[in-house]
């Protein structure tokens, strides 16, 4: 994807990689735990198996996080941990959420304010 | 919509920060801390020992390490176990922080030492709102404010006015009201996160 024109719509700016919705989440999610494992994220996300393991590789190839397969006994558990430069894609995605949000509301008289 | 999705997403970060008792566990933890600290508190000599009392100089910078120690084993279980992370910075990493912050002062800043000796509640809450800082957790961050202005301006007024020693026990009261405070304010947010959406 070629760099968007300095100054042109946020919504340009946004990064394939996080902006999905479920990326995003998984991202948010590790960014507060630090890591979790993947029941964990199914539980708290309402993901299947496959769907999960799906976003989680993406992420892992992009290299936003970590995973790590090992065994507790003998049941697998596998974790996922945020990288830094997965904290740094999450915060520029939510900057560009909040600059796409203000200009909404400059533009739309009577419109939500701006979350915080 | 971004309105909704930022929203969702708040929400998300609050169920995860709810599943890591992020903001029950400390203050349940220094809350008893404090509880102790108005028990034990006569018994290692009070504001009029002037700091004098070994145990007295010691009860906060000692016993919060242990109380940061336990809070991070805490996590560590509660890991792995429900398989929520420790956090970011984890308690491990808070613990070095004032283990190296321990080492500075009784190196170059002994005088800070004697925060816990003179202005007690101050201590604690000033962990506390660190701890809120390095987690971007604002409940912490306020509670310990509101604790270390309101116990350091209490103990202020006490020393400048000074104390009949037949209500030295006032202080004492004072500070389990604080502990019992931070304790029920434990409590609440415990079952806020026990019953997070």
């Amino acid at each position: 994807m070629t760099a968007p024109e300095p100054g042109s719509h946020p919504a340009l700016e946004l990064d394939d990689a996080v902006h999905q919705k479920t990326r995003l989440a998984l991202l948010t999610v590790l960014d507060e735990a630090g890591r979790a494992d993947f029941p964990y994220l199914k539980r708290v996300l309402g993901l299947t198996d496959g769907n999960l393991g799906r976003h989680l590789d993406f992420l892992a190839q992009q290299g936003l996080i970590e995973l790590t397969k090992g065994y507790e006994g003998r049941r697998p558990r596998t974790w996922a941990a945020i990288l830094p430069k997965g904290r740094e894609a999450l915060a520029a995605e939510m900057k560009l959420l909040a600059a796409l949000l203000a200009r909404f509301n400059d533009r739309v008289p009577g419109s939500p304010p701006e979350t915080p | 919509m971004e309105t909704d999705l930022t929203h969702e997403l708040e929400r998300l970060r609050a169920r995860v920060r709810a599943d890591r008792r992020a903001t029950s566990d400390p203050l349940l933890v220094f809350g008893a801390l404090v509880l102790g600290f108005a028990v034990a508190g006569p018994f290692l000599g009070g504001l009029g020992a002037g700091g004098r009392h070994l145990g007295l100089l010691v009860f906060w910078p000692v016993l919060t390490f242990f109380a940061l120690l336990g809070l991070w084993l805490g996590s560590r279980r509660r890991a792995a176990r429900d398989g929520v992370g420790e956090g970011s910075p984890s308690y491990r990493a808070v613990t070095a922080g004032y283990v190296v912050a321990q080492v500075v002062i009784i190196v170059v800043l002994i005088p800070v030492l004697f925060v816990g000796v003179f202005l007690p509640l101050v201590w604690p809450a000033a962990v506390l709102a660190a701890i809120g800082a390095w987690q971007r957790n604002r409940t912490l961050v306020l509670l310990g404010v509101v604790i270390g202005v309101a116990g350091g301006l209490e103990s202020l007024v006490v020393l400048r006015l000074g104390l009949p020693p037949e209500w030295a026990w006032l202080q004492s009261v004072v500070y389990a009201l604080a502990g019992v405070a931070l304790l029920t304010a434990g409590l609440v947010t415990r079952r806020r996160e026990r019953y997070s959406p």
